[in-house]
């Protein structure tokens, strides 16, 4: 019975029509797994905290406390076994924001200031940036 | 002449060529969609101006120190709170702070970063005739002139002040985070 579903009408193996029907599977199934797993979005998320962060630092005057809602990348960090307290680095007058496993994203200010950041312990979703003198 | 058999195994490979040129465009395309950059470059020379321009200026006048002899651009970093190490060698950032006397001469100029961005300011300006150059990978540029007022031996006199930042600041991947 089985073998009779690979069979055309002359009783030949439909071979090639399998293969090719194979290769069409394996291909669409490849560029399926490649865009979900390049939507994941840590890169885009790094690169927009990051600069977004660095903004906040350039505009704030001494002392200021900024909370910044970080509840998309929060959900990524988690995601990838990212500790919530590594997530941003403020290192050389540079905003790092690490969401992956792959390093993370930098971006410097220009302003001579001292600046903290720490995950907000109240909720899980906001980052607290204390820019000092 | 081709039978049938040959003919169908000449379809597949053009099929195989057809999805072969649908999947490079969508990688490309999902490529070119993930490695967008944000663009705040202009948003950074605008911040950079009113640091410099909240710093030096006060109630429409010049601070005095800006004005003495030996105010140099490391007070000038240390007033503004700016970070020196930042305007150093390969720095993306620049300022030109120039103050001109009525007749346009040059009293003072301070400036720091990468002073190729002048140039590059230059060109991306619009001429005379109204034509503008844009070019992606210059810097992003701000110039603004106003009219100051300073102190001069007890009495009150008018300036030009024009200041000039940019920023060609794109961000970076890094790999390993010490």
């Amino acid at each position: 019975m089985k073998k009779d579903l690979l069979l055309d009408k002359t009783g030949k193996m439909l071979f090639w029509e399998v293969i090719f029907i194979v290769l069409n599977a394996m291909f669409f199934g490849i560029f399926l797994i490649f865009v979900f797993s390049s939507s994941g979005g840590v890169v885009v998320y790094e690169q927009a905290y990051a600069k977004q962060i660095a903004l906040i630092i350039e505009e704030a005057k001494p002392v200021m406390e900024v909370k910044l809602n970080m509840e998309e990348g929060m959900k990524l960090a988690e995601k990838n076994n990212i500790d919530f307290d590594e997530i941003v680095k403020i290192k050389n007058n540079a905003v790092i924001v690490k969401l992956g496993r792959k390093g993370g994203y930098s971006y410097s200010f220009f302003n001579d200031v001292n600046v903290t950041a720490s995950p907000d312990i109240a909720s899980n979703k906001d980052y607290i940036i204390k820019v000092n003198a | 002449m081709l039978n049938k058999k040959k003919g169908g195994k000449l379809i597949s490979v053009f099929w195989l060529f057809v999805l072969a040129i649908v999947g490079v465009g969508i990688a490309a395309g999902v490529s070119i969609y993930h490695s967008a950059e944000v663009d705040i470059r202009e948003i950074e020379a605008g911040n950079l101006y009113e640091k410099i321009s909240n710093c030096i200026i006060e109630q429409g006048f010049l601070i005095d120190d800006v004005l003495k002899e030996d105010f140099n651009v490391s007070d000038f970093f240390e007033e503004c709170k700016l970070n020196e190490e930042i305007f150093g060698e390969g720095s993306v950032f620049y300022f030109n702070v120039q103050i001109l006397d009525k007749s346009e001469n040059l009293i003072k100029e301070i400036r720091g970063g990468d002073f190729s961005f002048e140039g590059d300011c230059e060109i991306q300006e619009e001429d005379e005739e109204g034509g503008k150059v844009t070019a992606k990978y210059y810097p992003k540029c701000i110039r603004k002139k106003e009219t100051i007022l300073y102190y001069e031996n007890n009495e009150i006199k008018e300036a030009k002040l024009e200041i000039l930042t940019a920023s060609n600041q794109v961000g970076k991947k890094i790999f390993a985070i010490g």
